[in-house]
């Protein structure tokens, strides 16, 4: 019984884990680690699974916590990022994939310089697809302050995407928290 | 949806306040060709945010992985080790007694007479030894009480 409900409800969040560990650490392996050890521990909580409300944010706190403690563990900053890596879709023209390209590099270099909570919010909810609820216990704040953190990264996002399409230019600042 | 109606929805998104299904709406809304200039920012974040969404790192050897440690024990959960320790001590505790009753080398006073000819004195000894064993089981089973709720207080901080 345990093992196909660790299939069917744990083991399917295994990318969505992947992105959020790698948020912060910003390292393939060491993202990979995390979510085997974050699965790990959910299996070794079997008997309480029935107290876990959804096994998907559960596991989100967990890797969140875990990484969390590495990056305190090396002593280094979770908001040192790398670039963002983009493998493009089969089928599209040269001209699409270059257009897309750039556009997805913009918006990626732009959440690069969001706040780390505000980023966090941005991906929990517009990637991941999590209610304002499961966010909130995820970050561990109230739910006010996480519609702020979503409010100021919109508006940054969408002002900056603006400036770069109509001029070219994008303001040289990070946003404020 | 007209003009109108996409960027009242967008004021909202912008808020922080928008539902799944109007989320949803807007990733329709705006894959779409003909948009207003001051609106693309918003399909370029959409965009970014679907092919987040799509990017999958691990694959099924990593599930394979993963099923492998949980299936062959290495990875027992909590009763499972609890049962691995609790055989551990009686292996000890055995070894230890007869080590004790080697080292004696005194005959041990006999509990009863032999009982091999009569089957109802035999009934009666085995009878009493099982009452014995069942009174020290049910006093292991108070320790075993105790450290069950040990656990759950654990589990408790540790799920919060």
């Amino acid at each position: 019984m345990f093992p196909e409900i660790f299939k069917t409800r744990f083991l399917p969040a295994k990318n969505k884990l992947y992105r959020f560990a790698y948020f912060f650490l910003k390292d393939q392996d060491e993202a990979s680690d995390v979510v085997q050890e974050v699965l790990l521990k959910a299996w070794d909580y079997r008997e309480s699974w029935h107290k876990v409300k959804n096994a998907e944010a559960w596991c989100m706190t967990m890797t969140r916590n875990l990484a969390l403690d590495r990056i305190k563990a090396a002593g280094r900053s979770s908001e040192s990022l790398d670039t963002v890596m983009w493998v493009s879709a089969g089928g599209d023209s040269p001209f699409d994939v270059t257009e897309r390209s750039d556009s997805f590099a913009r918006v990626g270099h732009l959440m690069e310089k969001l706040p780390e909570r505000q980023a966090e919010a941005v991906r929990l909810r517009d990637i991941e697809g999590f209610t304002y609820e499961e966010i909130s216990e995820i970050m561990k704040i109230d739910l006010g302050q996480v519609k702020i953190n979503l409010h100021r990264a919109r508006k940054f996002l969408r002002e900056n995407l603006l400036k770069i399409n109509e001029y070219g230019l994008e303001s040289a600042g990070k946003a404020t928290s | 949806m007209d003009l109108n109606q996409l960027e009242r929805l967008l004021h909202k998104y912008s808020d922080g306040t928008t539902s799944e299904a109007e989320e949803a709406t807007l990733r329709t809304e705006l894959s779409k060709a003909d948009l207003p200039v001051h609106l693309k920012p918003y399909a370029e974040m959409f965009m970014f945010y679907q092919q987040e969404r799509e990017k999958e790192f691990l694959g099924a050897g990593f599930d394979e992985q993963v099923l492998k440690k949980i299936n062959y024990g290495q990875n027992p959960g909590r009763l499972g080790l609890l049962w691995k320790l609790a055989g551990i001590a009686a292996a000890i505790l055995l070894a230890v007694s007869l080590s004790y009753v080697a080292i004696r080398k005194e005959p041990l006073p006999a509990i009863a007479d032999d009982t091999y000819s009569d089957p109802q004195k035999a009934f009666e000894e085995t009878r009493k030894a099982l009452m014995m064993l069942s009174g020290k089981f049910n006093e292991g089973a108070k320790h075993v009480e105790k450290l069950e709720t040990f656990s759950e207080v654990q589990e408790e901080i540790i799920m919060n």
